[in-house]
């Protein structure tokens, strides 16, 4: 169920401690009227009781058909701040009043909200643990509309699930290989932009790598070397790591997320499954997603 | 209960911030609920009212605290010192008011939380319930309905997050009383009614009722002859007799002591029949005013008992107590009948002139009897004897000796009905003749706008019943002697003429009528007083006296025979929940759009789907279009006709009839043919 809409069959209501005291108020108020046998008390009891008898009427309304679904969410990685929001749709043409909101493990709200509004209610919990992450269950309810009447959802698992990405480890160098094609070897560097050194100019070479304070100089035209440049290719292999399942985990989160950053033709090898080298921009959700769920 | 809220982790009641806006909520529900009882409460309830609402206005503005518990206790002890002081008691109806409202004004002083905040509207509610138990007049019943909407509007203030839609609470409230009123009126028609209350009601409960005297003393200034005040009202079924037939017969006062008439002491026997013939025979409804008294006035003379009723001396009607809240009892009566009660007993009562003292008047009646010769020509001597010796009907009369039947005979001979009807029975009885006081009411002010009569206290009457032997019992009415204006038409015409200075008897019923007869203004005045009595008479009719009999009634008609408790509670249930059914239906119905543009569309796609081209569902009016052309070249001119006709007037807003009507030629000469 991704989304619960509200009707008869989750919805539920009872009295509030104002609406107990209120009954009590109104047994009293007939004890008065047959006591005395006062045909305005009896028309004061019963015109009360119908009118609550009636704003039950308008409590259930206020929820009925009330849509709640989870909104898409970024993936974060364990022990960051996941950030979702509850979407709230009014399918109906009447505003609705009061509506507490409480979703579970988060402080709960109160707003009211007019006819065809969709409302956002944006949401942010740490996550601890990599892996599909269930988002909290959501209740509404409401005291509309004068407060003796407490009507609430059915608290609902949307199952809505954002994924939660490892704990990536502090860094450790990239696994000393040659990369297959080039068999040069990789630097081990942590920003592919480092400047590494000058070297005689060559015909091809981009005039915006031409050093031109050293041509200044009077020393010839040379040209910058960057580490990145070269764009290697590099495979993460389950093999590489070694310690704990998470700590295997964790760093190859880490090697992912700085052969991404670093625009690295890169591929992974797990036990049983491999992703072959890419580097488009979906390489590393996906193999970032295949190292959650491990 | 808690598990429960645990498990779905209901949120509870927050605590309320002294919030000004809330304040003010709540005065306003006090001011509303205290209103009716202003004039009822003590004096000194402004000071408190006053401290209690300054006090609650500087807390707000954190230049006060709320009171402690010592200081609360020691006011409240202090107010039922006061209270006590006050009413003598801390029991009844009217120190429960007093308490209840000095309660509730001191409970502003520690409001905290919401809860604090929805007890003081309850408690308000109770309050204006109280003042119905003072006065159930129609003015409180609109009243009701007022506060209550008010007071739902204050309570979804207090609950509310936003204060900003105040009109749209009061008009939601207004409208969930309106969806609540037919359960209320089913409960109120069908709540199984009880006779009498649970507990019985404490003492002051009916303090300040008005009625009739059980004893009657010519002489003594009877305040009740001067209130205007409304003794009974009465619905004719049949036609309504003449003015000097209207006697409401009361109670029948027999013995006498040195001036003062009494009820005889009252054995319960079996009451003789009336012989009278049925045509004769009056139904009506008298719908008496409470009077704490027991007795029900008839028109002379009641031909039945109606069961709730009992027989009093002299076959008069009266209930089994004092009448506490109106009574409406519907009534038989007759106006030419034989009326045969005789005893020796009563007879020996009749007769009984023991306590008569003066020589002269006892020679008087044996003069005149001697003079009349029988019976019946002896009564019209006195009443000749009334009306040629200077006799004048007078409301200031002299006070009378310690013989007061031979002073009035002989000296002062200025007097009222009491007077007459006194003097005129015990010359009877000097005679030999049985004779008794009757004390009721005579005549009554026909309302036109209600087609019912009023008779006021004002029209409280005494006259003679006297025993001929050939006759039975026969009403003399002595007064009519003396100043028939007095039966004709009423106590008004009396006072008007002792305004004039004319005496009563001395203008013939010309010249009255021409006296009585009221300017525009004061025709118009009475024309309103009349319609808004008879707007409360119904009110008091079919709202306020409703009660046990008119259930019994109403459900007989309703085909139940004998209901009791149990079937009443499920009819009541049956009908509650069809009711309340189909306002959920009402209210949830969701409004259908019925725009006569997609009406028009949704005509040319069910002609499409005839040659077997379907709209999907997906697909918007424009890619239909296309669609169809593309399969139907032929049909390019209307389809994009009637497409963009539809389009127009959907999404750009441009709705004007001659557009709708356009679409609709264009639909109604679309009629696509079968590709072959």
């Amino acid at each position: 169920m991704q989304e619960q809409c509200l009707s008869r069959d989750n919805l539920y209501m009872l009295p509030t401690r104002h609406g107990f005291i209120f009954s009590l108020v109104l047994l009293a108020m007939l004890l008065v009227a047959v006591n005395y046998s006062n045909s305005l008390a009896y028309m004061m009891t019963f015109t009360l009781f119908s009118t609550v008898l009636v704003s039950m009427l308008y409590t259930h309304r206020n929820l009925h058909g009330l849509c709640l679904t989870y909104g898409e969410s970024k993936p974060v990685f364990a022990g960051e701040l996941l950030s979702y929001s509850l979407v709230l749709k009014n399918g109906t043409q009447r505003d609705r009043f009061d509506i507490g909101i409480d979703i579970k493990g988060d402080k709960s709200r109160r707003c009211d909200f007019s006819a065809h509004e969709t409302l956002k209610i944006e949401c942010t919990t740490r996550v601890q643990h990599r892996g599909w992450h269930t988002l909290p269950a959501v209740q509404v309810n409401t005291r509309f509309p004068i407060g003796l009447l407490f009507s609430w959802s059915k608290p609902a698992q949307l199952e809505k699930k954002s994924l939660v990405y490892p704990k990536p480890s502090s860094w450790q160098d990239f696994p000393v290989r040659y990369s297959e094609n080039s068999m040069t070897q990789i630097q081990s560097r942590r920003n592919n932009d480092d400047f590494s050194g000058l070297r005689q100019y060559r015909k091809g070479d981009s005039p915006q790598r031409i050093d031109w304070k050293t041509y200044a100089r009077g020393k010839g035209l040379h040209s910058k070397e960057f580490t990145g440049g070269e764009m290697p290719l590099m495979v993460f292999r389950w093999n590489d790591t070694a310690g704990e399942k998470e700590q295997r985990i964790s760093l190859l989160t880490r090697w992912v997320i700085e052969a991404a950053a670093q625009g690295i033709r890169f591929g992974m090898e797990l036990p049983g499954k491999k992703v072959l080298p890419s580097n488009n921009e979906k390489q590393a959700s996906k193999c970032l997603t295949l190292l959650a769920l491990m | 209960m808690v598990s429960l809220f645990k498990r779905f982790h209901i949120s509870n009641a927050e605590e309320l911030q002294p919030d000004r806006q809330a304040l003010y909520a709540l005065m306003l529900a006090l001011c509303l609920a205290i209103s009716p009882h202003l004039m009822r409460l003590p004096v000194w309830f402004a000071a408190l009212a006053f401290i209690v609402f300054l006090w609650r206005y500087l807390i707000i503005n954190r230049k006060a605290h709320q009171p402690g518990p010592v200081l609360r206790f020691l006011g409240v002890i202090t107010l039922i010192y006061m209270l006590h002081k006050h009413y003598g008691t801390l029991l009844g109806r009217d120190a429960g008011v007093a308490m209840l409202i000095a309660l509730t004004m001191l409970k502003f002083l520690e409001l905290k939380t919401l809860r604090d905040y929805m007890l003081v509207v309850f408690l308000c509610m109770f309050i204006i319930l109280t003042s119905f138990l003072y006065s159930q007049a129609l003015w409180l019943g609109i009243y009701l309905f007022a506060v209550v909407i008010v007071l739902f509007s204050v309570m979804m203030y207090l609950n509310h997050g936003s204060r900003d839609h105040l009109l749209a609470m009061l008009k939601r409230s207004a409208s969930m009383l309106m969806l609540g009123l037919p359960v209320a009126a089913l409960l109120f028609v069908l709540f199984p009614r009880l006779q009498g209350g649970l507990f019985g009601l404490p003492g002051d409960s009916h303090s300040g009722l008005t009625g009739m005297s059980d004893t009657m003393k010519p002489g003594t200034i009877n305040e009740l002859n001067l209130s205007e005040k409304v003794a009974f009202r009465v619905d004719f079924s049949s036609p309504v007799p003449v003015a000097n037939q209207r006697y409401w017969r009361g109670l029948v006062l027999e013995e006498y002591d040195h001036g003062l008439w009494k009820e005889r002491r009252f054995k319960k026997t079996a009451v003789s029949e009336l012989k009278y013939s049925l045509k004769d025979v009056v139904e009506y409804t008298v719908l008496q005013e409470a009077s704490n008294k027991k007795w029900v006035f008839a028109l002379d003379m009641p031909v039945l008992k109606p069961d709730n009723l009992e027989w009093g001396p002299g076959r008069s009607l009266r209930a089994a107590r004092g009448l506490r809240e109106r009574l409406q009892q519907s009534l038989k009566s007759v106006s030419q009948y034989y009326y045969e009660d005789i005893s020796d007993d009563t007879l020996a009562k009749n007769l009984d002139v023991s306590s008569v003292s003066g020589e002269r008047v006892i020679s008087l009646a044996g003069e005149l009897y001697r003079q009349s010769g029988s019976d019946k020509n002896y009564i019209s001597t006195i009443l000749a004897y009334y009306r040629n010796n200077a006799f004048f009907y007078s409301l200031q009369p002299p006070m009378l000796d310690e013989h007061p039947v031979e002073d009035f005979m002989l000296n002062t001979r200025k007097g009222y009905c009491e007077h007459y009807a006194s003097s005129f029975t015990m010359m009877m009885r000097l005679a030999g003749i049985p004779a008794r006081v009757i004390v009721g009411y005579q005549g009554g002010e026909w309302n036109e706008q209600g087609d019912y009569m009023i008779v006021r206290q004002s029209d409280a009457h005494a006259w003679s019943e006297v025993w001929l032997d050939e006759e039975g019992w026969v009403r003399v009415d002595p007064t009519a002697a003396v100043a028939p204006e007095r039966i004709e038409y009423g106590l008004d015409a009396i006072r008007q003429l002792v305004a004039e200075g004319k005496e009563p008897g001395s203008l013939s019923d010309e010249k009255i009528k021409i006296m009585l007869q009221m300017s525009l203004l004061a025709n118009t005045l009475k024309g309103v007083t009349m319609f808004w009595d008879g707007v409360n008479t119904r009110w008091y009719k079919w709202v306020i006296g409703f009660g046990k009999e008119n259930q019994s009634f109403l459900l007989k008609w309703l085909g139940f025979q004998q209901a009791n408790w149990r079937d009443m509670v499920i009819l009541l249930v049956i009908l509650m929940s069809i009711v309340v059914s189909l306002q959920a239906l009402l209210l949830f119905h969701r409004r259908k759009i019925f725009d006569p543009a997609i009406v028009q569309y949704q005509k040319f796609c069910n002609r499409l789907q005839g040659i077997g081209i379907v709209k999907f569902k997906h697909e918007g009016p424009r890619a239909f279009a296309d669609r169809i052309i593309k399969l139907r070249p032929d049909l390019k001119t209307p389809v994009s006709l009637v497409t963009n006709t539809f389009i127009e007037l959907r999404y750009a807003g441009n709705t004007g009839t001659f557009q709708q009507r356009k679409l609709a030629q264009a639909v109604r000469s679309f009629h696509p043919k079968r590709n072959r």
